[in-house]
């Protein structure tokens, strides 16, 4: 009796008393009718309910491949043969149309039109064209969709990069990431549900923090947990030296007898939430070595991925270890991989940054779908905005640059729900403005929640008096893309 | 009070004449334009007679006669039959506006005539009625039920037959099927009755138009005729859904939901196709624009519709009890009876944990089993699961007897066998006698033969065999990774090399020549006893060699006692300046902070106490060369000794090579030999790079010199 005195008077708070009498006697019998949890407990159906799709999933997990520093789409999949065809002459003032320049670019004289370096070809049923850079991307265009038409609000990478990922490009809210974790929860119990992978290129690179996956005003639960590439994956995971297993497992019992005797003091829930924390790091022990064991990985699948898939750090090790935590049934992989940002040397650099990318991000789409994980995984490859049709700095016949441009840029989605051999929206001739079809980056939020079984105007968060989504106010979903 | 009650009286006689003179002579009455404007005032009036009827006859049903004989009540009944009067004659000078028709106008009117009647009657004879409370009471019902109906009836003219139960309405869309599905009642007309049916369909006819057949469509409405067969563009009904949304003749009315342009095109290829009705879409022609649209919209609606389930959601107390975290069962979705479930962790898994889910047998359409030890039993169980569609078996030991099992599961779509031990022969047993969709078959023991067989007696089964014929990619091997902390060392060192791949041969050499196949094999850690090289070379079958990889090796002669720096390092990269050039690591060239010391405004100037008087022959300077980072060889390097620490004999200007824009980052090691020399002290003088060369992009501002250890020999 004592507890549930306590129960009620720590459960009762300032705000809740105020609220509650607002609504006034009389109505109140109305008024907990229509907010079922006004007055009871959570209900058997209301905790199986609990982290359930809004309506039946096409995909159950993602995997986002993020090309920090934003790739070139004039390079990679958006071919625009006028472009060389009118190399050196100034981009009109028509086209640009008064769009704002970074200050890299605002206090150059002219902004000469350049051309691809590399050569584009088409491939597959759909015929999308796809650059030499790519040859092994190029061989799977019939798994992928393309989507030529994004666009953005923001010019420089961290506002862009916080927008694409968070919905806002102030930071401080949840991770797209975060958001799935608080929509759908995990899937196994024993690992997070939103994990991070960071590898850099050697182009010229952006940084990552952590910000970008923060759970924000969300349960910290749901913060996105960075594997590093060092000896422990997850930093604090691991025994010390000389502990076993039983002796972890009799202390954290008894740490648990101990915090038992708490919670039935207090009541406080925080207490509750602490004994399952230290229950699951106690799981995550045993799960996350078998993870990042590659040793058993068969040698197809390292010549798939190529070698370098065995070196932790790398773009390849962090695909192959996407599809294993994947495969456990982890929502959320989030991987960035740095150094896209080719501002000069782009033809030199480019080369080296696909290097490092193609061969793997190809590898995990076919790896995904022969184990029949494809059509419940969404894979997204994709940079933070695209990059300008015109030269940055000096131009010559093999070295020239691009500066940020967020009216239109490619990404491409394998998966999960996607119409597989698409390619979606279209660019003008001079790859500088959306003709057709074009999808902001609230539409692309909307859609990718959409696939996953949630409706991007259901997923709210009340927080200091608003309700916020990902998707802000906006967002339409891509329909056509869709299956 | 009473004059004011006889006053009113007077003017609802006057109102029940003109209305019966309405009633009587409507269909021949011609309105003048400002009349029209008092008839719309009827949707304002109607709630006066709504209210004031229900009150005064309500207060019948009161058993209090006090409250009933208050003298409001005769005030309010004098009213009442005004404002019914008011509301039936602005009701039927909106209804000659003839701009609505149809059967609900035809109820609603003559409904509100009879209203209008039993009302009068009512209340003129209210003397008569005013001690027979029974009759009352009686009479007052029927009024009352007249209200309801008739005000239900103006309420499903404004707002579209659905309006008031909608919420509560389940909506069955009936499945289409493809092959018989019509151009009208399939296509267009679920299209025309989301969009337009509020004002045109059921029994509303908002401007004449109905659209609820044929018949109707074609005969038009008060605008004239709404179609024209083949031309679109000449047919009202695509008019005006082109209209700008801001003309007061686009339709449907700019508040309302508006067709997509997708529908739009749809209507449009209807009415060119000649606005067929009951033909049936695979009738028309296969390259007909309409046939190509009306498909992709019946796919799309297929598509999205849910699934229905021929089963009920389980209890959720067994769900609950049932999912833990090694056993997640969850529903695919919110208000969805199927359930997925997925095992996790090889080594809790049992047979009794599979069996557990008996309870929730029915709904089990998905179920997740790879890596579990599962036996040959357990596929039994498996087998009388009525509703499982997805099963996934991936790298479980189950073999082509245990499969043929799964030919009982007739909901089962996809089966996922990857990394199994089954055979070409068990996958065929199986696909002969299930209905199998998809079947993923990576990884397992099948020759390019036997899946050609495969794919050529079931084609209409999705088979996927992934990645196979890793052998024909030829790759070259990441290089090896030499790993030891220190390049440097006194008396001896292990050396042990790495690989990232299991089975790849190293071949390393420590004379100085590139190593091949034939070099010596590393077995074991090294042991590197004298100063050198190592070069190692990566080999295995299949592949292609890896580059060489080297690493030099310095054996320290002298310990260093004392270090005095007489122009120090910058203040950004000083740390542990007195002893770090001792301490045999030479740093990671990647990470600058603590091992490194940087010099950049002043030349590195250091002197160096041996303690003894010793034979110099030889001076290594491990420095750093990072072009990209401004890190450069110094310009050049002076060895001045000393026995005394007084007199100063200069033995050497060692000048480096310099870096060009292709040097790779890395250590730099500079040897600085001597004719041998006997000292105690030895100082030692680098000068940085005072500017940038040209080719750099920051020409012109001063270079780093960067140093992590020195060695005396």
């Amino acid at each position: 009796m004592q507890k549930e005195l306590l129960d009620y008077s720590l459960q009762f708070n300032r705000r809740k008393f105020l609220s509650r009498l607002s609504i006034g006697l009389g109505s109140a019998a109305l008024g907990s009718l229509l907010i079922p949890d006004l007055f009871r407990d959570q209900t058997v159906e209301e905790a199986l309910s609990a982290g359930l799709p809004h309506f039946a999933p096409k995909a159950k997990r993602v995997i986002y491949l993020f090309q920090n520093g934003a790739p070139s789409q004039l390079e990679t999949f958006d071919h625009k043969p006028l472009l060389r065809k009118m190399m050196g002459q100034d981009l009109p003032a028509s086209i640009r149309n008064g769009q704002r320049l970074t200050g890299m670019t605002a206090n150059q004289t002219s902004f000469p039109l350049v051309g691809s370096y590399y050569d584009f070809k088409q491939y597959g049923q759909s015929g999308a064209w796809v650059s030499e850079l790519f040859p092994h991307i190029a061989q799977i265009t019939d798994d992928i969709c393309f989507v030529r038409s994004m666009h953005t609000e923001a010019i420089n990478h961290d506002p862009a990069l916080t927008f694409f990922q968070s919905g806002a490009q102030q930071g401080n809210r949840p991770s797209m990431g975060s958001w799935v974790s608080y929509g759908l929860g995990t899937e196994n119990s024993n690992l997070p549900a939103f994990c991070v992978l960071l590898s850099r290129g050697k182009g010229n690179g952006q940084g990552v923090y952590s910000k970008l996956w923060t759970n924000g005003f969300l349960d910290s639960v749901h913060q996105g947990v960075q594997f590093s590439s060092g000896e422990n994956p997850i930093l604090y995971l691991q025994d010390p030296a000389g502990l076993d297993r039983l002796s972890r497992r009799k202390m954290l019992d008894q740490i648990a007898a101990l915090n038992e005797m708490e919670l039935n003091r207090f009541g406080d829930p925080e207490t509750a939430a602490k004994i399952s924390q230290y229950e699951m790091a106690y799981r995550m022990q045993t799960a996350v070595p078998e993870i990042m064991d590659t040793s058993k990985e068969p040698e197809d699948i390292i010549r798939m991925y190529g070698p370098d898939c065995l070196v932790p750090g790398t773009f390849a090790a962090n695909c192959l270890l996407a599809r294993k935590l994947s495969e456990n049934g982890v929502r959320f992989v989030q991987l960035y991989h740095q150094g896209w940002d080719q501002h000069g040397n782009l033809p030199s650099e480019m080369r080296g940054q696909a290097m490092d990318v193609d061969r793997p991000s190809a590898a995990l789409i076919t790896d995904l779908k022969q184990r029949g994980l494809l059509d419940e995984t969404l894979v997204i490859w994709g940079g933070e905005f695209g990059r300008t049709n015109y030269c940055q700095g000096k131009m010559t016949a093999d070295n020239y640059g691009r500066d940020h441009h967020p009216r239109c840029f490619t990404i491409w989605m394998a998966g999960g729900g996607v119409r597989p051999g698409m390619v979606y929206g279209e660019t003008d001739e001079l790859g500088y403005n959306i003709v057709k079809d074009p999808v902001h980056v609230h539409d692309f939020q909307a859609t990718v929640l959409h696939l996953l079984g949630l409706d991007h105007e259901k997923l709210t968060y009340k927080f200091q008096g608003r309700r916020y989504r990902l998707t802000d106010l906006y967002g339409n979903i891509v329909k056509d893309i869709i299956t | 009070m009473k004059k004011f009650i006889t006053v009113i009286h007077y003017i609802t006689l006057a109102a029940l004449g003109f209305f019966v003179f309405l009633v009587c002579f409507s269909e021949k009455v011609v309105l003048p334009a400002w009349w029209q404007v008092v008839g719309r005032t009827h949707v304002m009036w109607l709630h006066f007679p709504i209210v004031l009827l229900l009150l005064v006859i309500l207060i019948d049903w009161l058993p209090d006669t006090a409250i009933r004989s208050l003298p409001i009540w005769q005030l309010l009944r004098s009213l009442v039959l005004l404002a019914t009067l008011l509301t039936a004659t602005t009701g039927m000078l909106l209804q000659l506006e003839h701009s609505v028709s149809g059967q609900t106008l035809f109820y609603h009117q003559w409904l509100g005539v009879a209203l209008v009647s039993i009302t009068a009657l009512y209340f003129f004879s209210y003397t008569y009625l005013s001690d027979r409370l029974q009759l009352r009471r009686a009479v007052g019902g029927v009024i009352v039920l007249l209200v309801i109906i008739t005000a239900h009836k103006g309420a499903t003219l404004t707002h579209g037959d659905d309006f008031l139960l909608g919420p509560i309405q389940k909506i069955a869309s009936p499945a289409v099927d493809l092959q018989q599905a019509q151009a009208w009642h399939d296509v267009i007309y679920p299209v025309l009755k989301t969009k337009c049916g509020e004002c045109h369909m059921g029994s509303v006819q908002k401007g004449n138009l109905s659209m609820n057949d044929s018949a109707t469509l074609w005969r038009g409405g008060k605008e004239g005729k709404t179609l024209v067969a083949g031309n679109s563009t000449a047919s009202q009904l695509l008019q005006r859904l082109l209209l700008p949304l801001a003309d007061k003749k686009h339709m449907p009315e700019a508040e309302k939901p508006q067709p997509t342009a997708k529908e739009i095109a749809l209507i449009k290829a209807w009415i060119d196709a000649g606005a067929p009705f009951s033909q049936r879409i695979v009738e028309r022609n296969s390259n007909d624009t309409f046939r190509q649209l009306a498909m992709q919209h019946l796919e799309l609606k297929i598509k999205q519709s849910p699934v229905v389930y021929a089963f009920s959601a389980a209890d959720p107390d067994a769900i609950l009890r049932l999912h833990d975290n090694y056993r997640i069962i969850k529903p695919l979705g919110k208000d969805i009876p199927a359930l997925s479930v997925s095992f996790f962790g090889s080594n809790g898994f049992s047979s009794e944990r599979l069996k557990e889910l008996k309870p929730l047998e029915q709904q089990i359409t998905a179920l997740h089993l790879a890596k579990m030890p599962i036996q040959s039993a357990d596929l039994e169980w498996i087998s009388g699961l009525p509703h499982l569609q997805r099963l996934n078996l991936n790298y479980t030991p189950v073999d082509d007897a245990a499969i043929q099992r799964l030919a009982q599961l007739t909901s089962l779509q996809s089966l996922s066998l990857t990394g199994t031990r089954v055979t070409a022969k068990g996958i065929s047993g199986l696909l002969q006698k299930s209905k199998l969709q998809q079947l993923f078959i990576w990884d397992i023991d099948l020759a390019p033969s036997d899946i050609t067989q495969l794919r050529k007696q079931f084609p209409h089964v999705d088979l996927e065999t992934g990645f196979r014929g890793g052998d024909s990619i030829r790759l070259p091997l990441n290089e090896p990774l030499i790993a030891a902390q220190e390049g440097i060392f006194t008396d001896q060192l292990t050396v042990p090399i790495k690989h990232v791949i299991n089975g790849a041969e190293l071949y390393y050499t420590l004379d100085g020549s590139i190593p091949d196949s034939s070099s010596l094999r590393y077995t074991k850690p090294l042991t590197i006893n004298s100063s050198g090289t190592l070069r190692v070379k990566a080999y295995k079958q299949g592949w292609l060699p890896s580059q060489v990889v080297s690493r030099s090796f310095l054996q320290a002669g002298f310990r260093i006692m004392k270090t005095e720096w007489q122009l120090p390092a910058d203040e950004k990269y000083r740390e542990n300046a007195a002893t770090v050039l001792q301490d045999f690591d030479v740093g990671d060239p990647t990470d600058f902070s603590t091992k490194w010391l940087g010099f950049q405004k002043n030349d590195a100037q250091v002197v160096f106490d041996l303690g003894k008087e010793i034979e110099l022959k030889s001076i290594a300077v491990n420095s750093l060369t990072h072009t990209a980072a401004h890190i450069f060889p110094p310009v050049f390097v002076k060895v001045w000794g000393s026995i005394d620490g007084k007199n100063w004999r200069q033995l050497q200007t060692f000048t480096p090579a310099k870096a060009s824009s292709t040097t790779t980052p890395g250590a730099n090691l500079l040897k600085i030999a001597f004719t041998p020399v006997k000292v105690r002290l030895v100082k030692l003088q680098a000068h940085p790079l005072p500017a940038l060369p040209a080719w750099h992009t920051s020409k012109g501002l001063p270079g780093w010199f960067f140093v992590s250890e020195v060695v005396i020999n």
